[in-house]
């Protein structure tokens, strides 16, 4: 049989069109992992012989390196390939955590690439020596701008708020005219007016990780305008430029005082939380407002104010007697939602604030309670040296007072849910915070803790475009180390509750600078991804 | 003659393999550009499954501003849609207003086999404005899904992503 040239040449032709449009439009799917070894994050007793990879096709490997603590690779011999798997030895390996980070080529020649981790014998022991480029521990100065900002408007605004109630409260009633009440409401008032705008600017500058310089531009404040800080800022900001404006009218003075206070309430952790913490803690601050706030005033009636000055502190101690359980009740409430109490209290950074702040509020209560029980009954029966003895006792509580809401304003800025760190201890861990904001509005707050080598743990606290928290989909952490350029790690993080998801034991074992992006799956067709430069610090060998 | 012949059927298999287009690994739109406000039938090729397993559906996320969407029934897969109301509603062109478009496509309960390719095809409106439109796709398998809804930041190319999303770029309105 004779088959015509022109035929052989078509099919041929045919053929080789069907082919390239093969190629072209159907290429084939990219190799993918199915199973490595060790497995991903597995603990070993004993250092592994071999590390092993396979795949669902052959493949080609491109890299396979295995990185202890020093960033050295440990593999003895090149990969070798055997059907679909990859292999290849490694040396005695001591205890410590590695991370095997792999490329190859699949069939249609696409470069497929990952990470995985694992770790060998007893890993609490420090295995680094300093080996490695030494990396400071980053800790934003945006952040402790903040958090002195923070601690100046507590104390401000609670003085002026806290004046304003008073004179409205216990001066009024008892017909007290001192001419020192708007003096201090105006000046304490406008600083408070000063330092919400200033935040405002500070804010964006965080989330921006902006120079300093970059207060001086208009898009710096206009990020942190944008989020629930903008909003709640000018409302703190407004009020307590009506507190100046009323500073002689008693009772409208007052009222902008409680609306100042409110504003606070909408932004930072009660902004997350549900709506009945919000308003738990809008009462907690409140009571506070009225107890701290007073204890000036009270000093100042006591010192010059002979003919009142009893009168005055039986009053203030009635409605202490109901305002102070509320305070504490509405305090312990929202610190219950925020935090696994007790076990937190110690466990973590924000607990350990807060077992602070408690001291500090028992001390009070306990100066508070001596007033009470033995000054002022000391007063009535006009025991000589009582008033000093009263100056003296209200001094102090002053001062216990302002180091509480300094305590306070740190806690503000401390993510509740980050375990294991010791403060004040010699080598200290504080772990590392970043904070971005997406074009879309959504702010992520991200904490790796300890940040050093080994096993560490990531928090994400995200924030829609409201200010309150907001559950995507899923949310991923993508890792790799800068310097050493390894292949990418990819884990699910868990939530924890609505807005908080949580990545437990990640083993970080090389020191230095790391990648870290975190893929946010808003919903089923759009994703976010914020990149972070994490600094990973050395544990050193002891 | 012969020659002739041969030449034309190279051609032909040459035109067909450049057509098609570059390393077409993704899933991807087979016309990638289209001029602003005009009708544009978009054709989504799915080229593989999920990393081996037969695609079963096909969700489609039409980007803000393309209106008048219909897509095409294929037969052994359910075809519906997602509508959503329009605020502000938008001018129909022929002096009546559009109060709702259609905001998802979903082809399911279908079965594209790894091994094989196929294409999924929808008529819509183009917006009068804009660079480019991406039209993100959630495809599902019989085991696992894969979404193709990566979009390029600042700095960023398309090769530079593992799953981008169908791109389609606007091109000056003929009018």
């Amino acid at each position: 049989m004779i088959i015509p040239a022109a035929a052989v040449a078509r099919l041929a032709s045919m053929a080789i069109g069907l082919m390239l449009w093969a190629m072209a439009g159907t290429a084939w799917p990219h190799a993918s992992l199915l199973r490595v070894e060790p497995a991903d994050g597995v603990h070993l007793a004993t250092s592994p012989a071999q590390i092993r990879l396979d795949f669902d096709e052959a493949i080609s490997p491109v890299e396979l390196r295995v990185f202890d603590a020093h960033g050295r690779n440990r593999l003895v011999a090149l990969p070798a390939v055997s059907g679909n798997g990859l292999s290849a030895a490694v040396a005695g390996l001591e205890p410590g955590s590695y991370w095997v980070s792999w490329r190859v080529v699949s069939a249609d020649s696409h470069p497929v690439g990952g990470a995985f981790t694992f770790a060998v014998g007893d890993t609490t022991v420090p295995n680094i020596g300093a080996a490695l480029i030494p990396t400071q521990l980053q800790t934003s100065a945006w952040d402790m701008a903040l958090t002195m900002a923070r601690a100046i408007l507590y104390l401000t605004l609670l003085q002026a708020a806290g004046a304003a109630l008073f004179r409205a409260l216990i001066g009024q009633p008892l017909r007290i005219e001192a001419l020192w009440f708007p003096r201090l409401i105006v000046g304490c008032s406008m600083l408070a007016a000063a330092i919400a705008m200033l935040s405002v600017g500070l804010k964006g500058g965080q989330l921006l990780a902006a120079p300093w310089a970059g207060l001086l531009q208009p898009d710096v404040w206009a990020k942190g305008a944008g989020t629930s800080f903008g909003p709640a800022m000018a409302v703190v900001a407004g009020a307590s430029f009506l507190m100046a404006a009323t500073r002689h009218r008693v009772l409208p003075c007052a009222a902008f005082g409680i609306m100042a206070v409110a504003g606070l309430c909408l932004t930072g952790h009660a902004a997350s939380g549900p709506r009945w913490a919000q308003i738990l803690t809008f009462v907690h601050g409140l009571a506070a407002t009225f107890w701290l706030g007073a204890l000036y005033p009270l000093l100042r009636i006591v010192q010059l104010d002979g003919a009142h000055r009893l009168a005055v502190l039986q009053r203030f101690s009635g409605m202490a007697m109901v305002v102070t359980p509320v305070l504490f009740v509405c305090g312990f409430a929202v610190a219950w939602h925020r935090m696994d109490l007790p076990g937190d209290l110690a466990a973590t950074l924000y607990g350990q604030l807060l077992t602070l702040k408690l001291s500090a509020a028992g001390i009070l209560l306990g100066l508070a309670a001596i007033n009470r029980m033995l000054v002022t009954p000391a007063l009535a029966r006009g025991q000589p040296l009582a008033a000093e003895k009263l100056l003296r006792t209200i001094g102090l509580e002053l001062i216990v007072a302002a180091t509480l809401l300094v305590i306070a304003a740190t806690l503000a800025n401390t993510p509740p849910k980050v375990p294991g760190v010791s403060i004040g201890a010699a080598s200290q861990e504080n772990g590392w915070q970043g904070e971005r904001l997406s074009p879309s509005g959504l702010a992520l707050r991200l904490a790796v803790t300890p940040a050093a080598t080994g096993a560490n743990s990531l928090e994400v606290d995200l924030q829609g475009r409201d200010g309150h928290a907001f559950s995507p989909i899923s949310v991923t952490a993508e890792l790799r180390h800068t310097g050493l350029g390894t292949a990418t790690l990819q884990r699910p993080l868990t939530l924890v509750k609505p807005g908080q998801y949580r990545l437990k034991k990640v083993q970080l074992p090389m020191a230095g600078s790391w990648d870290l992006r975190i893929v946010v799956l808003v919903d089923e067709f759009v994703q976010e991804a914020f990149d972070f430069g994490l600094a990973v610090r050395p544990v050193q060998s002891e | 003659m012969k020659n002739l012949m041969i030449k034309r059927w190279a051609g032909f298999g040459f035109l067909l393999a450049i057509s098609v287009g570059p390393a077409a690994a993704h899933v991807l739109l087979e016309t990638r550009q289209a001029p602003a406000a005009s009708y544009f039938k978009a054709v989504l090729q799915v080229p593989h499954g999920c990393a081996g397993s037969a695609t079963t559906a096909l969700r489609v996320r039409i980007p803000a501003g393309v209106i008048s969407v219909k897509p095409q029934p294929k037969p052994g897969w359910k075809l519906a849609v997602v509508k959503e109301k329009l605020n502000p509603p938008v001018d129909n062109g022929h002096g009546g207003k559009i109060t709702e478009t259609v905001r998802e496509v979903i082809w399911s309960g279908g079965n594209l086999p790894d091994d094989f390719f196929d294409s999924f095809v929808m008529i819509s409106r183009l917006p009068e404005q804009g660079e480019v439109l991406y039209f993100p796709v959630v495809q599902e398998c019989q085991k696992g899904l894969t979404r193709w809804i990566e979009t390029p930041v600042a700095g960023q190319s398309l090769s530079d992503l593992k799953h981008p999303a169908p791109e389609l770029k606007l091109l000056p309105s003929g009018r």
